[in-house]
């Protein structure tokens, strides 16, 4: 009796469980289709994939980094074939695996730009509101993020989930023709407009981004972020690609407002790097030829400063003639830019 | 792990499947194994702590069945019961030792060393434990002799996180029972946590900015938008606390597990008094039960002092449940006497409104619309990070506030963080809550819907799924009562 009360529940479940399968492939088709079309959507990050294996024969220069240099430098006003890889937040450990990623397929690899900005060393993608875009990475490049927990987060696996639900179906009415970063040009950069010039680059304005960054800058990501700008410049030597450890301008209200004792050990760490692995370092944090026009925000350039900076950067990159790998074991060859104070 | 994860999604999927099929007598052996792998996926080390504490329990239980005279059973559960208590204080005081040291430490004091943060679901399951010794010292259950099922009442994983408190009378005996689950139930479960998110993600979740808004800095809105605020996180705490209730007693009819209702649409509720047989049913009742009879019965002889002091103890015990907190202090006392007055004056209002009949049908509307103010006012002392912060609230609701530059009547959306018709649409959904949970509760209703032809069924499930999976928020993790 028991057993065929038992038989008949487990039809029944079965049923029940067939029905839910079949309630479930509309939605499971809906979905996969939403994913197909949003794989075709190009984002920032996709573009700069597509960009750099299209340029990939040709490319000498590489540009990593933050959003302080996905704006402010211009590969195009470099010398030679530059290519402009960095994006918004990305930190060291992601400029770490591009570049382990990518150096042995770019056969003409001469150099390669590292800004470093005031948050490099203490800053981690997980450990901020951009968060999120560390699952780009996984999508686009295939990697992984660096914390176990987020790594069953279901933005790893779905773009629609990435860009939000209500984001995909937009694009699907648009028959996913948009694009979300129709700004960046062949060469990976963000022209930002000036038009909200004259920007505001008061004291009080630089206050915003600093206090986000002091909130997002942790003494304990230093070791990881210096672990990984060792692994990057150890690697480029091997391969060798001379590596240039750049920091970008800022106005003055966001550098005065920048805590000493963090960026003088930022200093420190760079000083004994460059020594130890003989790359150059360049600061143009306090650019004087730089003017309130050339800033979109009081710690980003615009396009017209990008423009003006790539030019100054150029100069002085060339000015030591030929890209010249130091020989291994070298010692400091760090330099300065001459305007920078 | 959050029942809104992924990593969730994949453990009931495989917990469905083992619990399916395993053999009939070993289905609680799973359903255990389940919960314990719930809780270590939480922290390990407080799931040491829950097994001791289910050991003790089961243990005093067994010895106080075993008790040959009253003394003797009074004293074992008196130190079972206060054991429990004290584990409970210990650990809610730590948490707030915790918190406040970390705050010193941001302003750079101290570092937080301590990591005595409160488990997972501590209140809840010393609750439903310290409950059910007191119903086996009064003899309203027997005591369970299988250590499985027992363990399984205080794990049981879909209500640990936020409840609800059943009683282990109504628990265990489902147990013994257990058999497969009636398909129905499958069914009826997932439609029941598909109706949870839609409270959680559509609802709770789209006011989450502009109520932390308003809290953050009260000086900064006008009196519009902190009353604006204020409702918002009357209907954001019951939507989030409905929602979590509806996902965990889905999750319980999933594996065959019934469990009692924590709500009743509690901002219809008549009075205070009814609001809190509408709202956390399950709490209130069992400090109804455990608490408030106990001391009605040994305060007797006081007359409408002793009640009201009763009255007043109960809802000061339901604010400090929550946490050690003076804003949850504040809380429970601001329902204590609104609870005694309401308690005491209730009999000549209904004399009143007896002998004027015509205004019975204004006590009718005014009556809910008044309570459900009150429990606003209230509310914003529960939001609040301290009473000082509650009480400037409660300043800036006033208009006219000296030296404050913002207009008393300004409604800026930007600055509230939720549009015009955001706000509506989360009224909407409100609304369709409402009704749903009415119409849910009359069985004529759900008949007809139940027997209408599956496209219209479906159509409807669809309907919100999308509405869900569009509107709501999928990073959501947390919900409210989850810390408590």
């Amino acid at each position: 009796m028991r057993s065929s009360d038992s038989a008949r529940g487990d039809d029944s479940v079965a049923r029940v469980a067939l029905r839910l399968v079949v309630f479930c492939v509309p939605l499971a088709l809906a979905w996969l289709g939403l994913e197909w079309g949003m794989k075709r959507v190009p984002n920032s990050y996709s573009m700069k994939r597509a960009g750099l294996e299209a340029l990939s024969a040709e490319v000498d220069t590489v540009i990593v980094g933050s959003s302080n240099a996905y704006f402010g430098i211009s590969p195009a006003l470099l010398s030679g074939s530059a290519f402009n890889l960095a994006n918004v937040s990305q930190s060291l450990y992601y400029d770490d695996l591009l570049l382990t990623q990518l150096a042995p397929r770019l056969p003409k690899l001469k150099r390669v730009l590292v800004p470093i900005s005031y948050i490099s060393l203490s800053f981690q993608l997980y450990d901020s509101v951009e968060y999120w875009r560390q699952y780009y990475y996984q999508h686009v490049w295939g990697m992984r993020p660096p914390r176990e927990e987020d790594r069953t987060n279901v933005r790893m696996w779905s773009l629609v989930a990435l860009y939000s639900p209500r984001l995909s179906l937009n694009a699907a009415r648009k028959g996913f023709k948009a694009s979300l970063a129709p700004e960046v040009d062949g060469r990976g950069w963000y022209p930002v407009p000036a038009e909200h010039f004259p920007a505001d680059l008061s004291d009080e304005a630089a206050r915003v981004p600093l206090a986000r960054h002091h909130g997002m800058m942790h003494a304990k990501n230093e070791p990881a972020n210096v672990a990984s700008l060792e692994h990057l410049l150890s690697l480029l030597r091997q391969r060798n690609v001379e590596v240039v450890l750049v920091t970008l301008p800022v106005w003055r209200s966001y550098a005065d407002g920048m805590k000493p004792e963090v960026w003088a050990r930022t200093q420190a760490t760079l000083e004994r790097l460059t020594q130890k692995y003989g790359a150059r370092y360049l600061s143009f944090l306090r650019e004087p030829r730089l003017e309130a026009e050339d800033f979109h925000d009081p710690d980003h350039l615009n396009a017209r400063g990008a423009v003006r900076f790539t030019q100054m950067l150029n100069v002085v990159l060339e000015s030591s003639g030929q890209v010249a790998v130091p020989p291994r074991g070298d010692g400091a060859v760090s330099h300065s830019s001459p305007d920078a104070r | 792990m959050s029942f809104l994860s992924l990593a969730f999604a994949l453990f009931l999927f495989l917990g469905l499947l083992m619990f399916h099929l395993a053999p009939g007598r070993f289905r609680r052996h799973v359903l255990l194994a389940l919960s314990y792998a719930f809780y270590v996926s939480a922290s390990a080390t407080h799931a040491l702590l829950l097994l001791a504490v289910t050991v003790s329990v089961f243990l005093a239980a067994r010895a106080v069945e075993r008790s040959r005279t009253e003394d003797t059973k009074l004293g074992v559960t008196a130190v079972a019961v206060a054991g429990l208590g004290v584990v409970l204080v210990g650990f809610k005081c730590a948490a707030w030792l915790v918190e406040t040291v970390q705050a010193q430490s941001a302003k750079g004091g101290a570092d937080a060393t301590l990591l005595l943060v409160a488990p997972l679901g501590l209140s809840y399951y010393l609750f439903k434990l310290m409950g059910y010794l007191l119903d086996v010292y009064w003899e309203k259950v027997p005591v369970e002799h299988n250590f499985v099922s027992f363990a399984l009442y205080a794990a049981f994983f879909p209500q640990i996180v936020s409840g609800p408190i059943q009683r282990a009378g109504d628990f265990l005996p489902q147990l013994e029972a257990l058999g497969r689950p009636d398909p129905a139930d499958l069914t009826a479960g997932l439609r029941r946590i598909l109706f949870g998110l839609f409270k959680k993600l559509v609802i709770a979740d789209r006011l989450t900015v502009l109520v932390a808004g308003v809290h953050a800095d009260p000086s900064a809105y006008s009196s519009l938008e902190l009353l604006l605020g204020a409702y918002c996180f009357a209907l954001q705490l019951y939507a989030d606390f409905a929602g979590i209730t509806d996902i965990a007693l889905g999750l319980g009819q999933l594996f065959g597990m019934k469990g009692p209702e924590n709500f009743q649409m509690p901002f219809f509720a008549r009075n205070v008094q009814d609001f809190w047989r509408r709202w956390h049913i399950t709490l209130s009742s069992w400090l109804s039960d455990y608490l408030f009879a106990p001391l009605r019965i040994s305060l007797r002889r006081l007359g409408n002092i002793g009640l009201s002091m009763a009255i007043f103890i109960n809802m000061v015990a339901i604010g400090v449940w929550h946490g050690a907190s003076w804003t949850y202090v504040a809380f429970g006392a601001i329902n204590g006497v609104f609870m005694v007055v309401s308690a005491l004056t209730l009999k000549k209002r209904n004399t009143f409104f007896r002998t004027h009949p015509l205004l019975t049908r204004l006590r009718e509307v005014a009556g809910p619309l008044l309570t459900f103010h009150l429990m606003v006012f209230a509310f914003i002392f529960f939001r609040a990070s301290s009473v000082p912060l509650a009480l400037e609230y409660v300043r800036h609701l006033i208009p006219g506030q000296p030296g404050k530059g913002v207009a008393p009547f300004r409604l800026d959306w930007e600055q509230l963080g939720l549009g015009r018709s955001a706000l509506l649409g989360v009224l909407v959904g409100v609304a369709m809550m409402e009704a749903l949970t009415w119409a849910g509760r009359k069985s004529d209703w759900r008949d007809r819907f139940l027997a209408a032809p599956r496209i219209l069924r479906w159509g409807l499930y669809y309907a919100v799924i999308v509405i869900v999976v569009v509107l709501g928020n999928l990073e959501t993790q947390r919900f409210i009562y989850a810390q408590f």
